[in-house]
């Protein structure tokens, strides 16, 4: 049982940080796609302007709005729980460690990214379905 | 009894399974990732043959269970070789294929005897709390090796995106598994850690690398030093 015990808290342990990097590694590769015309219209980001964390219960609610592509909800759902996550640790550590606190924000704001990201892509996919039915 | 949901997460990891292998194949890239895709295919092999066993003798028949338990640790194995090709990926650079595959040796001769010692000594009470602490202790000692990996990923400054996501994507899988057969153990009545945590764990690892494979361009590089859990922009 000891034992068991153990293993449980390791693995829950090293699930977190393999979770955190892996939505990391998402975020980081969303941030370097900039954001067509017609994204930055829909969703009111400006070019030169970061998107504040608080915006991507906002974004996701558009992006639900626009025809699922290339099954990108299982990882939409990934960076949503990263970002409750986050919520979590800037509520819990943030008034006593205030470098966790500007981490969970800075993250944040890249989840909201993440999420014009995918909104980005869903425009064009629905841009796309339509201008196939039109020549159909 | 199975319900929709169930079949909804076999079929959906069936279907991703075989989406690996035949991806792999059509882009030529199937033996550049040679374990990984022979995972996948044993992976689905193994799902065929648990739905005729399932339609056949019952989801309740001790031949189902047994065909699941063992199947199971025989597939972590094969996993670690995965993992092995992931650490020879990663160690390229510095020549080290043939302390990697010693070491591989090494670490899957040590997992043989100690596995064959404990099935020795339980011999007489083969049960299912035995295979539960089997596949948790294979679970846990594949979560180190890929730790480990992880680290030495970090420490080289590995850019290779597709690289890190695999990594990352067989660290959430052995997390999770691990840490599901040791709440099984732990509390063996939880109906979650028995009926709905293993077929969405086991559902993740074909879902990560399809879309590793198919988003994830050979070239694609990322700085490692952004990713690390612990690091601050």
């Amino acid at each position: 049982m000891m034992f068991a015990a153990i293993i449980f808290v390791i693995s829950m342990y090293l699930f977190l940080q393999f979770f955190v990097s892996y939505c990391r590694l998402q975020v980081a590769a969303g941030r370097r796609v900039d954001l067509s015309e017609s994204a930055r219209e829909a969703t009111g980001i400006h070019e030169g302007q970061g998107v504040s964390g608080e915006e991507f219960p906002r974004l996701r609610r558009l992006v639900e709005l626009c025809p699922e592509t290339e099954s990108d909800t299982y990882r939409l759902g990934a960076i949503r729980a990263y970002h409750a996550f986050l919520g979590m640790v800037k509520m819990m550590f943030g008034p006593m460690v205030p470098a966790a606190a500007a981490w969970a924000t800075n993250e944040r704001s890249g989840c909201a990214y993440y999420a014009a990201v995918a909104l980005d892509a869903r425009i064009a996919h629905t841009r796309r379905m339509l201008e196939t039915d039109l020549l159909a | 009894m199975l319900g929709p949901f169930d079949y909804f997460v076999w079929i959906l990891g069936f279907a991703l399974e075989v989406f690996v292998v035949f991806f792999s194949l059509a882009r030529r890239q199937f033996l550049r990732y040679l374990t990984l895709n022979l995972y996948m295919l044993a992976a689905a092999m193994v799902t065929v043959g648990q739905f005729y066993l399932v339609t056949h003798f019952g989801l309740y028949s001790l031949l189902y269970r047994y065909f699941y338990y063992y199947t199971d640790a025989l597939l972590t194995i094969l996993l670690y070789f995965s993992v092995f090709s992931l650490y020879q990926h990663v160690f390229k650079e510095m020549a080290a294929s043939r302390y990697v595959r010693g070491a591989s040796l090494m670490v899957l001769g040590g997992t043989a005897l100690v596995s064959f010692l404990i099935v020795r000594e339980s011999q007489s009470h083969l049960t299912s709390r035995f295979v539960v602490q089997l596949s948790q202790n294979l679970y846990f000692v594949g979560l180190v090796l890929i730790y480990i990996l992880w680290g030495a990923v970090m420490k080289l400054r590995e850019t290779r995106t597709r690289v890190i996501q695999l990594v990352l994507a067989l660290g959430i899988y052995f997390s999770a598994y691990s840490a599901t057969y040791a709440l099984r153990n732990l509390f063996p009545d939880l109906s979650v850690a028995r009926t709905i945590l293993p077929p969405l764990v086991g559902t993740w690892l074909p879902f990560a690398w399809a879309c590793t494979l198919w988003r994830v361009p050979e070239e694609a590089r990322l700085a490692t030093a952004r990713l690390a859990a612990t690091h601050a922009r």
